[in-house]
Formats: structure tokens, C-alpha cells, sequence
């Protein structure tokens, strides 16, 4: 075709000579028109100073790269080159000058200042001017198959682009700094490099050439010229990533419909340059396959995207209602407190008058009054113990509860308290036996109340939940691990594995246990376990099942020999 | 409309203006001068390419030449082709000659009649 066209012969075998057509076509058509069409739909999705600013950018572009191809072929008429020459140095410059714009606009979001419009014009008027009244070329060689350009206007012209470049630079670098946002200094500086990238790919190329041409015996330097046009793609690529990555312009833009277009228009563009009918035809079908997959690979990545989006929803809805739940669980702690301090001094005093009623320091009672008040004295026994531990629950809540851990014997403090017990076992029946095979001093590091309180109110646990038989409260030291364990078994009404799983869980008790005991917090054994556990400690419980007994495992640490310490832990 | 935009639409016309104006001046009324070289009597101050004859075996096969400049509208077809036999370059059809001096030499000719190397 290009052969049938050419009116300079002579034009055309130096062009035919020395340069490949394809690489002309392959290096302005495909990257023009990408550009142009990204910035369309662009623009299609979102209208601001940035996305306007990139239209006139991929408008310019495609119009520098119009006029550069014509200018190549110099055998179409020396008149249709300088036609298209004389348009070039203008076309470029007013690309350069939307390229900063557009990185002003992205980065500020709003038109360039008045002071910098006004710079801006005066800087770019000199190439309008001489490009209006042609003093920018001077005529066609007919030698080289070149116009013939002023060296003033070109040498301005390239300045003038390598003063974007920096401006551009600047531009980014400067807002890079005195921001603070590191989502937003990200963007800034992908789009800053993009940019910067593409206009030095642009000027960069002029510059080399140059050197080549005057510095070297390279022979046509300036066919590398075009090379710089690929810094195009390198800034759609950065725009791209921030689209996917960012959702820079608002654009919610899947990588894999970016993916299938940058394939689809790679492989479209194979069609321009197959030079048979084969190549075409295998080509053409390349494009329909790569289209129709990308189709359903969108489809695919779009579902999976809103299916994640769906579940981020559900995980957020459900982390909010999650904090609201543990600000409500906190302001019931906080009144629970409130409320069982209010109710633990009236119980005092009538726990204390109780018991001296009962014991006879204001007269001796008769004997249905003394079982009447022994029953007030029982009942806010219980109730002071209930509020105690309600007391405990909000403190660890809270993270209140502190501890005054000291070094103790435990076997002595053990001992000590199933020696107590064992008057109100024996009341109900039962057989409180102590075991101890330690081979150590038994010394642990402890709350020494807190650990009492523990062991009470397992054993007071026992005796309550076993109506016939024994309990027995077994120590037992392993020097090799560095504890001590106290074990207290019963013959009481035993634990389904179910209820063992979850009786150290807040206001829960056995399934079995209201037929025995029909009081009860459900807040003992919660309480214990956070105690022992703070308390580097670790509490269990063992049933072979229902109506076959229990046992509770207390373990603590053992304190190593010479080292003595007291300390507070809260 | 605003500034900036008034300022945009100015580039924009006159960008378009710019085109048209250079269509009309380049494409259409051909304004505009051709730059080539024609063979030169060496009667006269004549071009030629310096060249190396120990390194450049084509070293005297250049012929002495002249430089023209001829509007591209009065230009015979035979220019762009390098095929004129016997065109004459005349002041009348606005041809201009330029020969051999020291201020029209460029890198890598030398005159003929009084060889200065550039």
C-alpha cells in the first residue's frame, strides 16, 4: 500500500533502507490508541480536573503521534511532511503541559493555580507563535527526506519539555512530603513516577538521540527517537495499578478486566501488522479466544469479589455488635459491683445479729425461734457468699482483682482446712479425708487467701454435692515438673462429659446439680479458675459420669529451692 | 465560564486555528522552500564531500555539486526524483544558488576550487 502511495521515490528507498515500517506503525497506532481509549473510559466513569486533563493527554498524544507517523513518510509528498512536521513541536508541548495538569488535578483535586496558568502560557506561547506564522521549519530537504527545523524553536521546545519533567517531579515529590497520609503519599508517589517516567521516556529519547548522532558513528540515530513513545504504556500501567489497587477516579476496577483488555488490545494489535492471510486468521482467532476466556474470568473474579465483599460486611457488622456486646457485658459488671456493695453491709450486720441471736448473747431463744433464726443465719451466709463471688466476677471483669502472692506451704494450709471442714461434712454424713505423699517442702507462690477461698469452695462444693460416702483431699508434689497438685474426689453425683466441658464457664452449673443443690451462682468455680489461672496455676475436672463422682485438680508451682519472694500481682 | 476554562478554550481554538492556518500554507498554496543539490560545472565554486581515500574506497566517485533552494510550488517533478538533466535554476522562478565559501560550507565538504576543510 505504502508502495502505490509514494510520490518521492527517492523518499521512499531511503525510508524502505533505513527504517522498519512496522516498528513506526507498532510504535504510534497501538499505543495512541490505548491511551485514548483508556482516558475515554475514563472519563465515562468519572469527571474531574484529572480524568479531563488525561483525555487532552491521550488527544494531544494521539495527534503528536498522527502528525510524527505522517512526518516519517516523506514519500506520501514533501508538502504532506511539512504539513505535519510543522504540528509536531506544538502537539508535544501541549501534552506535556496536560500531563501536569493531570498529576496536579490527581494529586489536588481541583485546576492548576492562575499564577501557574499564566506561566504556563507565556512559557508555551513562543512555540504557538512561530508555529502559526511556519518560523518554526524552514523548509524540506529533499536530500534527507527531512524538514528542515529551526534550531532555535526545537532547542526551546525540548527545554521546555525537559522544565515539565521537572515540574513534574517537583509537583510530587513536594506534595509527598507535606503529606501525612501514608495511603495517600502511596498513590502520590505511583502516580508521580508514572508520570515523571513517561515524559523523561519522551525527552529522554530526543536527549540520547542527540548525543548519538553528535558523539557517535552510529548511522540513523533518530530512528530510536521512537522508543520514547513507549513510555505511554509505562504511565498507563501506573494508572492501571492505582485504579486496581486504590480505586483511584472511584473507579472499583478488577485486575483481571485490566489483565483481559491489555491482552485484548496486544493481540488486536498483532491484526494491523500479520503480514498473510494465515497470520490473520490465526491471529483473529487468538483475539476471539482471549476475549471469550477473559469474559468468563471476569464473570468469575467479579462473583468471588462480591462474595468477599459480602463477607467483609458480615465480619464488620458482626465486629461492631461484638464491641457493643462487650461494653454492655462491662456496664453490667460495673452495676452488679455497685449493687452487691450496697448489698453486702445490710448482710453483715445481719449476719452478725443472727449469729449472736443464735448464740444466745441476748437470752436464750426457744427452740422454733433458734431454728428460725439458724435458717436467716444460713440463708445470708449464702447470700453474702453469693454477692462475694458476684463481687469477684465484676472485679475480674474489670481487672480489678489483685493479688498479695507470697511463698506458703500449701500442705499446711490444706490440712488446715479440711480440718475445719470436717465438722460440717460429718454433719451431712460424710467422710473428709486428707492424703498427702509430697517428697517436698510443698511450697508454692501464691495469694495465700485467694488459694484458701479456692479450696474451700471446692470442698465445700464436695460436700454439697455428695449425699452419701466420702471425700478425699489428696496432695500430691511432682519435684520433676516443679508442682503441686491437690485433688479433691468425692462419691457425689458424677459429671456427663458435657457438663464437665463447660462447668468452669460463667453462670453455669451441672445439669445434675439443682436436684442436689438448688442454690447456687453458678459462679464458684468461674471465679476459681480465673484466680488459679492468674495465679500461674491451672484447675480441671475429672468424671467418669453421672452418679460416679467427681474430682477436682488444683495445680500449682512449685517454689524452687532459695527462692523467696513476695510480690503483688494485679 | 471561568478563567481557567476561558484559557483552555483559548489553546483549543487556537490550536485548531494553527492547524487550519498550516494546511492552507503547506498543503494547499505549497509555501515553503526545497532544499537539494544539483551537479555543478566546476567552472564554478562547487561543493564536494571530503572524504579519506585510504580509508573510503567510493572516495573519488563524489561529483562537485550546488545547493538550491526553489519554492515548492514552482519545483519541476524531476527535483524531488534527483532525475533533472536540464533544469535551470533562475532567480525568476525564485531558485537560489548557493556555492562554495566559507560561510556556506558545512561538516564534511570541502570547495572544489579553493579546498577548505569545514
Amino acid at each position: 500500500m505504502i508502495e502505490i502511495l509514494s510520490n518521492i521515490n527517492y523518499c521512499y528507498a531511503y525510508f524502505d533502507e533505513y527504517m522498519s515500517s512496522d516498528l513506526i506503525l507498532y510504535s504510534h497506532i497501538p499505543t495512541s490508541l490505548v491511551a485514548l481509549i483508556f482516558s475515554i473510559f475514563l472519563i465515562y466513569k468519572r469527571r474531574n480536573v484529572a480524568s479531563y486533563s488525561l483525555l487532552f493527554v491521550s488527544i494531544f498524544f494521539f495527534l503528536w503521534c498522527f502528525f510524527n507517523l505522517n512526518a516519517w513518510f516523506a514519500f506520501m509528498g514533501a508538502h504532506n511532511t511539512m504539513f505535519n512536521w510543522s504540528l509536531i513541536d506544538l502537539s508535544g508541548i501541549l501534552f506535556f503541559l496536560f500531563t501536569y495538569r493531570f498529576l496536579y488535578g490527581y494529586i489536588y483535586d481541583r485546576e492548576l493555580p492562575t499564577w501557574q496558568i499564566l506561566s504556563l502560557s507565556v512559557l508555551i506561547s513562543p512555540i504557538f507563535i512561530t508555529t502559526f506564522f511556519g518560523l518554526n521549519l524552514i523548509g524540506f530537504n529533499l536530500d534527507t527526506c527531512e524538514a528542515v527545523e529551526n534550531d532555535w524553536i526545537v532547542s526551546y521546545a525540548y527545554y521546555l519539555q525537559f522544565l515539565f519533567v521537572l515540574a513534574s517531579l517537583y509537583l510530587g515529590v513536594h506534595s509527598f512530603i507535606h503529606l501525612n497520609e501514608t495511603r495517600v503519599r502511596q498513590e502520590i508517589l505511583l502516580a508521580t513516577l508514572g508520570v515523571t517516567l513517561f515524559l523523561a521516556f519522551f525527552t529522554g529519547s530526543s536527549f540520547i538521540v542527540d548525543f548519538l548522532a553528535t558523539h557517535t558513528e552510529i548511522s540513523n540515530p533518530y530512528n530510536y527517537e521512537i522508543y520514547g513513545l513507549f513510555g505511554m504504556p509505562v504511565l498507563l500501567v501506573f494508572l492501571g495499578y492505582l485504579i486496581v489497587k486504590y480505586q483511584a477516579f472511584e473507579i472499583k476496577l478488577v485486575g483481571a478486566q485490566v489483565i483481559v483488555v491489555v491482552l485484548g488490545i496486544l493481540v488486536g494489535s498483532q491484526l494491523f501488522f500479520s503480514s498473510s492471510t494465515a497470520g490473520f486468521t490465526v491471529n483473529l482467532a487468538t483475539l476471539f479466544l482471549v476475549l471469550c476466556f477473559g469474559y468468563f474470568l471476569v464473570k468469575s473474579v467479579k462473583k468471588e469479589i462480591a462474595q468477599r465483599e459480602q463477607i467483609e460486611e458480615l465480619v464488620s457488622t458482626l465486629s461492631n455488635a461484638n464491641i457493643r456486646l462487650k461494653e454492655l457485658d462491662k456496664m453490667k459488671s460495673e452495676f452488679v459491683s455497685i449493687a452487691s456493695h450496697q448489698l453486702r453491709s445490710p448482710l453483715t450486720t445481719l449476719r452478725g445479729y443472727a449469729s449472736m441471736l443464735a448464740e444466745g448473747s441476748y437470752g436464750k431463744l426457744p427452740a422454733k425461734v433458734l431454728e428460725i433464726v439458724e435458717k436467716i443465719a444460713d440463708s445470708s451466709k449464702f447470700m453474702s457468699l453469693s454477692v462475694e463471688d458476684y463481687l469477684n466476677v465484676s472485679r475480674i471483669e474489670a481487672g480489678n482483682m489483685k493479688y498479695e502472692m507470697c511463698d506458703h506451704n500449701l500442705k499446711v494450709l490444706v490440712e488446715k482446712i479440711v480440718d475445719d471442714m470436717r465438722t460440717t461434712a460429718i454433719k451431712k454424713g460424710l467422710l473428709l479425708l486428707f492424703k498427702s505423699d509430697c517428697e517436698g517442702n510443698s511450697m508454692v507462690h501464691v495469694d495465700v487467701g485467694k488459694a484458701r477461698q479456692i479450696i474451700i469452695n471446692l470442698i465445700d462444693n464436695a460436700i454439697k454435692y455428695t449425699p452419701k460416702g466420702s471425700i478425699t483431699v489428696l496432695l500430691h508434689d511432682d519435684l520433676k515438673e516443679g508442682t503441686i497438685r491437690v485433688s479433691i474426689s468425692d462419691t457425689g453425683i458424677g459429671m456427663s462429659e458435657e457438663s464437665l466441658a463447660e462447668v468452669f464457664e460463667k453462670f453455669v452449673r451441672a445439669k445434675n446439680a439443682s436436684n442436689v443443690n438448688v442454690t447456687g451462682t453458678g459462679l464458684g468455680l468461674y471465679v476459681a479458675k480465673r484466680m488459679v489461672t492468674d495465679m500461674h496455676g491451672k484447675v480441671w475436672a475429672e468424671s467418669e459420669g453421672p452418679g460416679k463422682g467427681t474430682t477436682f485438680h488444683v495445680e500449682f508451682l512449685l517454689v524452687s529451692k532459695g527462692e523467696l519472694h513476695t510480690t503483688q500481682l494485679q | 465560564m471561568n478563567k481557567s476554562r476561558r484559557f483552555w478554550s483559548i489553546i483549543f481554538i487556537l490550536f485548531a486555528f494553527i492547524i487550519a492556518n498550516r494546511f492552507h500554507q503547506y498543503e494547499v498554496q505549497k509555501d515553503f522552500l526545497l532544499f537539494t543539490t544539483l551537479p555543478c560545472s566546476t567552472e564554478n565554486n562547487c561543493f564536494i564531500l571530503s572524504c579519506d581515500v585510504n580509508t573510503d574506497p567510493s572516495c573519488g566517485e563524489t561529483s562537485p555539486y550546488m545547493k538550491i533552494a526553489i519554492p515548492a510550488r514552482k519545483a519541476p517533478n524531476c527535483i524531488y526524483e534527483h532525475e533533472c538533466t536540464n533544469f535551470e535554476c533562475t532567480e525568476a522562478d525564485g531558485c537560489m544558488i548557493t556555492l562554495c565559501d566559507p560561510s556556506t560550507i558545512e561538516d564534511g565538504e570541502t570547495c572544489i576550487n579553493e579546498p577548505q576543510n569545514s
